[in-house]
């Protein structure tokens, strides 16, 4: 907890100052255009676009968003999105992409793209992988062969694929390990790695490497990792190791702490992050990238993204409800199409409804850090989080641990969140003395407005 | 009064068709509708459930070049989840509901990519499918209700399919249904031509509806829940044809009699002359029958219908746009719309449908030659020249034509082949289609081999592009008078990389079997008669006689 409000106040006396934060990279330029409390809006320049963030990059793991074209991308207006390089490498191949062209060529796709390096397959395939020192040996689910993935190999990989922003590999350990011993070793090993992954990077000028924070929950890794990366002077940072069933109020912390340990002038990544109420939170707290396959694959079960949280369009209920998806949403498919519609053929084999809605919940994601954007560049961006939070927890029932990362944040949840004892709806201020939580309006740290 | 309201309603319906051009039997026409108009010949936008398999719309659908001129859906698809209660409360009927707004919609009785009909005994009074819910037994009643939800432009009318193959006496059954129901079809029509009172009362005399499905039906059908299909709730009678769900639909009349010739054109008179018919639908074709059979299938049924009945009456021939020449085959006896299993299958389609047609204009012989020549996987060739004598007409010389080893022909190119890894052309050079445009083969392969969604989407966009090129080419065939020498051009385009059977075949000798027959050893279909009648040949046994040919496996 001292460690928070210590770095808060770092944070808070860094933008209070005149300019505001920014840094230039050979091959990126980020700047903040506006400020609001820790919540921050920017332009990061990349070779091949210029994307604002914070912003929300949808996943084509292995060269396609999951049945959209790159057309209808741009259409909804994504600055950047991604590509994986574990599979990518494993079909067609680096060397190939290359021959193509580099990956923007081969899926015709102008703007920004990032690679991962690969290792969160470590953690989602670990069954099949062996990590040491030297990196990581995969036995390919394809066909049984053996990779071995260096940092070496990694860079090498994702420097022949060609992305805007490629990610260090790094030594990540799933958060419900219980093994410190292992996590003090992932720490230090991902600094090893970074040190080789720079050596191995040999287009500097034209592809940004993100070195990526590791540490798991424990506060001291953490800001051992930081402290060792940010060393590297590196274009931008991430925050890993998250997103893997920690629970959500050991998630906020560490990216709260690395949101404020983390120069402010740099893009900072969350990987992972894809449901929208963990976007808001992280944003909040000051993080500016995110990625994560929830929003397209979920629609793919049938869940289309919605102002109040998820839709869930198999449920009888949809069958003769002919509203469209969002009555707030102006993308395509709420122009067109009804609940009634999608509810008998989405997840039913006809694979243009599980596009048309993946399609709305790209258009949902990408308007959600738009409106962020604007908010925060308006200065009325914890009154947008207010009443984002009020719209989707109309009963004031906003979880314990959006309201402390709110807290956190210092954004004030007056009139959203709900007394604790109270069975009717009565104005919050009345039982403010009565509430045990701490999500009522204090707002920490002072000079954040709102 | 029925009838005379049937006729009446003929006239004074929004949906018409008149043909404008003649080639033999083949002809050109316009179907308007008050949703739009299409030129036919015409492969209609296939759906399943009202969608497209892969295309999303309105962007992809409106992207495709030359236009979707009008969609096809199986009405046996919405009797359930959703059915036709559900519809009628959306109230803007298949239009509305399933955002097809600006296509004229056929209302189909069948699936092209998936045979509904035959898992269980159908009755005099039921027709059963067998849908995505499970099994449904259908009546008139029940079928023109759905219809009526729809809202189609055109729809045929309940028929009891039977397969090709199917005996005679099974036949004669089929066809004594089929009459029945476009009987109570018409009448059902034309009632739904009237205003809602009328239609209540329909409703209400389907005495034991399905479960609870007339009960929905007779609740909803209050003359309080106005608008649900634009009922102006004045007067009575044959003044008020218009206000009805269907008073702009065509009713297609089911054409039966299976495989038989004597059996279709004794059906085909049957309906001839019946008010209210505004067209014709060929039914049970495309169920088995061999190709070269169904000329005279068809033929058998249009020509038992009088000539000025089909003068101003369109022919809608389902499930028979499974290859280029069935349908170039169809339209040669007169076929105006069909429905499309071309572009998608149940399997993934692999094949970007490159054809033979015409990217440009340059007609020129050399022009032709060259390009056939060129070695390219695809075949866009020229067409010949309108006066060229048919030896004119380019035929790939024998190791030039298109690579089957790859799987590729004149008509398409299989993009699973490796040969396509690094290929940065597009489909098919010259294509106008959002494919072809923006993505390359490399792309298409590739996404194939990671088993992406995206490549059932791009080559769908490209295949149906594709296909409505070669329609516009059949069109303008007709329409210049040489659709014979199209159609001859290309079959012997596709035929020419067949191969006969080897003489000597290596495979093994079956340990009880006498010598082995001949078969062809390339798995193409019946199209190259020169093919064709080499394998017949060479193979042994009383085929003739009609016993079922042994299938063999031949190692060459």
């Amino acid at each position: 907890m001292r460690m928070i409000g210590r770095t808060l106040h770092r944070v808070m006396a860094s933008s209070s100052g005149q300019t505001l934060p920014s840094s230039d990279s050979p091959a990126l330029k980020f700047k903040v255009v506006a400020v609001q409390g820790r919540a921050r809006s920017s332009r990061m320049t990349l070779p091949h676009f210029t994307a604002h963030t914070p912003m929300f990059m949808p996943v084509g793991t292995q060269g396609s968003v999951k049945g959209m074209t790159t057309q209808q991308l741009q259409e909804l207006d994504c600055h950047v999105i991604l590509g994986n390089t574990y599979h990518l490498e494993n079909r067609p191949g680096s060397e190939l992409v290359d021959a193509m062209g580099g990956l923007h060529e081969l899926i015709n796709w102008p703007r920004g793209m990032l690679t991962d390096s690969g290792g969160f397959q470590m953690v989602s395939l670990l069954h099949l992988a062996e990590i040491t020192e030297q990196g990581v040996t995969f036995q390919s689910p394809v066909d049984g062969s053996a990779m071995l993935l260096t940092p070496e190999q990694s860079i090498a990989i994702q420097n022949r694929l060609g992305a805007d922003i490629i990610m260090a590999l790094d030594d990540v350990v799933p958060t419900t390990a219980n093994d410190p011993a292992r996590f003090e070793e992932a720490t230090h090993r991902t600094t090893r790695w970074i040190d080789r992954c720079i050596a191995a990077h040999s287009r500097p000028g034209e592809q940004n490497l993100f070195a990526i924070v590791q540490g798991g929950l424990d506060t001291r890794l953490r800001e051992i990792s930081m402290q060792q990366l940010v060393a590297r002077d590196l274009p931008g940072y991430a925050i890993g190791g998250l997103a893997g069933g920690e629970s959500k109020d050991d998630f906020w912390r560490v990216v709260s702490q690395c949101t404020a340990g983390l120069p402010p002038g740099k893009p900072r990544y969350v990987m992972g992050i894809g449901y929208p109420l963990d976007i808001v939170v992280c944003s909040a707290l000051g993080a500016d990238m995110f990625d994560s396959v929830y929003p397209t694959r979920t629609a793919r079960f049938g869940v289309a993204l919605v102002p109040e949280g998820v839709l869930k369009l198999k449920n009888a209920a949809h069958a003769r409800d002919f509203r469209p998806l969002d009555p707030s949403c102006d993308c395509m498919v709420c122009r067109t199409y009804s609940r009634a519609y999608l509810h008998n053929v989405v997840t039913r084999g006809i694979a243009s409804a599980a596009v048309l809605v993946t399609y709305h919940n790209v258009a949902y994601t990408q308007a959600l850090t738009r409106n962020m954007r604007r908010a925060i560049e308006e200065q009325r961006f914890p009154d947008w989080v207010r009443g984002y939070l009020g719209t989707m927890f109309p009963k004031g029932d906003v979880p314990g641990w959006v309201r402390d990362a709110m807290d956190a944040a210092g954004i004030s949840l007056e009139g959203v969140v709900a007394p604790t004892h109270a069975p009717t709806s009565t104005p919050a201020a009345t039982d403010k003395s009565a509430a045990t939580e701490g999500g009522a309006a204090v707002v920490g740290g002072g000079a954040a407005p709102g | 009064m029925i009838a005379a309201l049937a006729a009446q309603s003929m006239a004074t319906t929004a949906t018409h068709f008149s043909v404008r051009a003649r080639d033999g039997k083949a002809r050109c026409g316009i179907l308007t509708t008050k949703n739009g108009s299409i030129e036919t010949p015409a492969v209609l936008l296939y759906t399943r459930r009202g969608g497209p398999l892969s295309l999303t719309s309105p962007d992809m659908l409106a992207a495709v070049t030359p236009p979707v001129q009008g969609v096809q859906l199986d009405a046996m698809q919405f009797l359930e989840n959703p059915d036709a209660s559900i519809i009628r409360e959306h109230g803007g009927g298949a239009h509305g509901f399933l955002c097809l707004e600006g296509f004229p919609i056929v209302a189909s009785n069948r699936d092209p990519t998936m045979y509904e009909y035959g898992t269980r005994p159908s009755t005099d009074k039921e027709v059963h499918v067998s849908i995505h819910s499970g099994g449904h037994m259908v009546s008139p009643e029940r079928y023109m209700e759905t219809i009526a939800a729809l809202k189609p432009d055109l729809f045929v009318s309940l028929c009891d399919e039977v397969t090709a193959d199917t005996k005679p006496k099974r036949v004669a059954t089929a066809t004594k249904r089929t009459t029945a129901w476009l009987d109570a079809c018409l009448q059902l029509h034309a009632a739904y031509q009237q205003r809602q009172q009328q239609q209540q009362q329909e409703q209400q005399r389907q005495a034991d509806p399905p479960a609870g499905q007339g009960a929905n039906g007779a609740a909803e059908a209050q003359p309080s829940s106005s608008g649900n299909d634009g009922v102006s709730g004045s007067g009575s009678g044959a003044a008020a044809a218009e206000t009805g769900p269907l008073s702009d639909s065509l009713l297609l009349a089911a054409l039966s009699g299976g495989g038989q010739a004597a059996e279709r054109a004794r059906a085909a008179a049957a309906v001839a002359e019946k008010e209210g018919v505004g067209g014709y639908a060929l039914c049970g074709l495309g169920t088995g029958e061999p190709p070269e059979r169904r000329p005279a299938l068809i033929g058998a049924s249009l020509g038992a219908l009088p000539a000025a009945c089909l003068e101003r009456r369109p022919v809608f021939a389902p499930g028979l746009a499974v290859s280029p020449e069935e349908l170039l085959a169809a339209v040669a006896e007169g076929v105006d719309l069909l429905d499309c299993a071309l572009v998608a299958q149940d399997w993934r389609p692999e094949a970007a449908v490159t054809g033979a047609q015409p990217a440009a204009v340059d007609a020129s012989p050399a022009t032709s030659q060259a390009q056939a020549q060129g070695g390219a996987a695809a075949g866009a060739t020229g067409e010949s020249a309108p006066d060229a004598a048919p030896a004119l007409a380019p035929a790939p010389a024998p190791g030039l034509g298109p690579d089957v080893s790859i799987g590729a022909d004149d008509t398409k190119i299989n993009l699973w082949s490796t040969s396509y890894r690094l290929d940065k052309g597009p489909l098919l050079p010259g294509c106008g289609c959002f494919t072809c445009r923006r993505h390359s083969r490399a792309y298409v392969h590739h996404l194939l081999n990671t088993h992406e969604m995206l490549a059932d989407v791009l080559l769908e966009a490209h295949n149906t592009s594709h296909v409505m090129a070669f329609c516009q080419a059949i069109r303008e065939a007709i329409s210049e008078g040489r659709f014979e020498l199209y159609q001859q051009w290309f079959s012997s385009l596709r035929a020419a990389p067949l191969v006969p059977a080897p003489r000597h075949v290596t495979s093994k000798r079956r340990a009880s079997g006498p010598p082995e027959a001949k078969e062809a050893a390339v798995a193409a279909g019946a199209s190259g008669e020169a093919g064709a009648e080499e394998a017949a040949g060479a193979a042994e046994g009383p085929e003739a006689a009609g016993e079922p040919r042994r299938s063999k496996w031949v190692r060459v």
